[in-house]
């Protein structure tokens, strides 16, 4: 396989087969974590390393584990490290686990580590999938946190509260003030409403910025990133 | 053979990743179980000076049957008593740390855990004018008008008032 190839299935994930934007999968923590762009951050990157490690280790016994029984052999995979995770996090980041609440768990079912493990690692040969992995994390990491962000500042005026969770040397009281005080923020992008909200419109930018025709091959690429989903 | 591939491989491989997969949990549960509960405790501890600077040790009370109420310790050095109550807010339990100075009255309070709505209800563990209300209260009964209310959060203010009450039943229980 060349170098070219192996960078797309890296790439992949972050716009052309986002796994919350294109592939529509792991959208319950998605909704439900958003509410902070600290949040998305640090949910994203537990989720990463679940989909990197699972990724690995499913790829390297697909040969192994018979087809009648891959389904609960990636479970209990996936089940392992997520456990493995949520207690590194309750050990050393208990602030995260406090914000992450219920979600951390929850990542064993998330759709997008065990699509992955059925769609590509049982495939694919364990360097790929490794990359498969963080591909499609890195995607997740991006989506939840620019989610998060937009979230965050119409909803609480602010930005990266919470980050002093996940670097505990910023201190516990850090936020970016983004909306003065004076000016009432505009609560329901927080619940729930405004999250759909906000993930709609997403949806929208990402299946345009993927499907619109292409005009010429002379429009630079990072024209095209630049667009962005904000 | 077709029975070995058909029947038993499946099981004996499930078998082998579930024991796998539990050995390498019971190893990290070790190394990780030790540092959880300590950084629980020193938490709790550090929420307690933090209420009570002056004091210099606590000590815990015991059998404090009050509803809602879950610890209950006073300073050694006679500076003032720390409760840890909750109660049912608009998004689920709300934890808070009372303190109360030696004459009777509520120091400060400090919400340590709340899942409630963002922007609104979760104002109450950051407004600082909404928190600085309680301080000075009599350790007697009291109502939400009491206090400065945080608006269009009525049901977390109201779950605040509660469970402050809940840690004043406690004291009067205590002294």
């Amino acid at each position: 396989m060349s170098n070219n190839s192996k960078l797309k299935i890296l790439t992949n994930g972050i716009l052309a087969e986002n796994p919350v934007l294109r592939l529509v999968l792991g959208t319950c923590p998605t909704l439900a974590v958003t509410t902070m762009a600290s949040n998305g951050i640090g949910m994203g990157l537990a989720a990463t390393f679940v989909l990197l490690c699972s990724n690995i280790v499913i790829s390297a016994l697909r040969k192994i584990i018979p087809d009648q029984v891959r389904i609960p052999c990636y479970i209990t995979v996936i089940a392992g490290f997520v456990s493995v995770v949520q207690m590194i996090v309750k050990a050393y980041v208990p602030t995260l686990d406090k914000a992450l609440g219920v979600y951390l768990p929850l990542i064993v079912v998330n759709c997008i580590i065990l699509g992955r493990a059925e769609m590509f690692a049982s495939k694919n040969g364990v360097v790929d999938s490794a990359l498969d992995g963080i591909g499609m994390g890195i995607g997740f990491t991006i989506t939840l946190t620019i989610m998060g962000t937009i979230r965050e500042i119409l909803g609480s005026g602010t930005w990266m509260a919470g980050l002093g969770g996940l670097i505990p040397s910023l201190g516990s009281d850090f936020a970016i003030r983004v909306i003065p005080e004076s000016i009432d923020s505009f609560s329901i992008m927080t619940s729930a409403p405004g999250g759909f909200f906000v993930f709609g419109i997403m949806m929208a930018g990402a299946t345009w910025l993927t499907t619109r025709p292409k005009k010429e091959k002379t429009v630079q690429p990072a024209e095209a990133a630049e667009g962005g989903n904000a | 053979m077709s029975n070995w591939n058909r029947v038993l491989k499946p099981i004996v491989v499930l078998c082998v990743i579930c024991v796998i997969i539990t050995g390498a949990l019971a190893v990290t549960n070790n190394a990780t179980a030790p540092i959880i509960k300590a950084a629980t405790l020193a938490a709790q501890e550090a929420a307690r000076k933090e209420l009570l600077p002056d004091a210099d040790n606590f000590t815990k009370v015991e059998d404090v049957q009050v509803e809602n109420v879950s610890d209950v310790y006073v300073a050694d050095n006679g500076v003032g008593t720390v409760i840890t109550c909750s109660a049912k807010g608009y998004g689920g339990t709300i934890t808070v740390m009372v303190a109360f100075n030696p004459d009777d009255t509520v120091k400060q309070i400090k919400i340590t855990e709340q899942t409630e709505t963002a922007g609104l209800g979760a104002k109450i563990s950051t407004d600082k004018a909404f928190q600085d209300s309680f301080s000075g209260l009599p350790a007697e009964d009291f109502e939400v008008t009491d206090i400065d209310a945080i608006s269009g959060a009525t049901i977390s203010s109201k779950a605040v008032t509660a469970a402050v009450n809940a840690a004043i039943d406690a004291y009067d229980y205590v002294h």
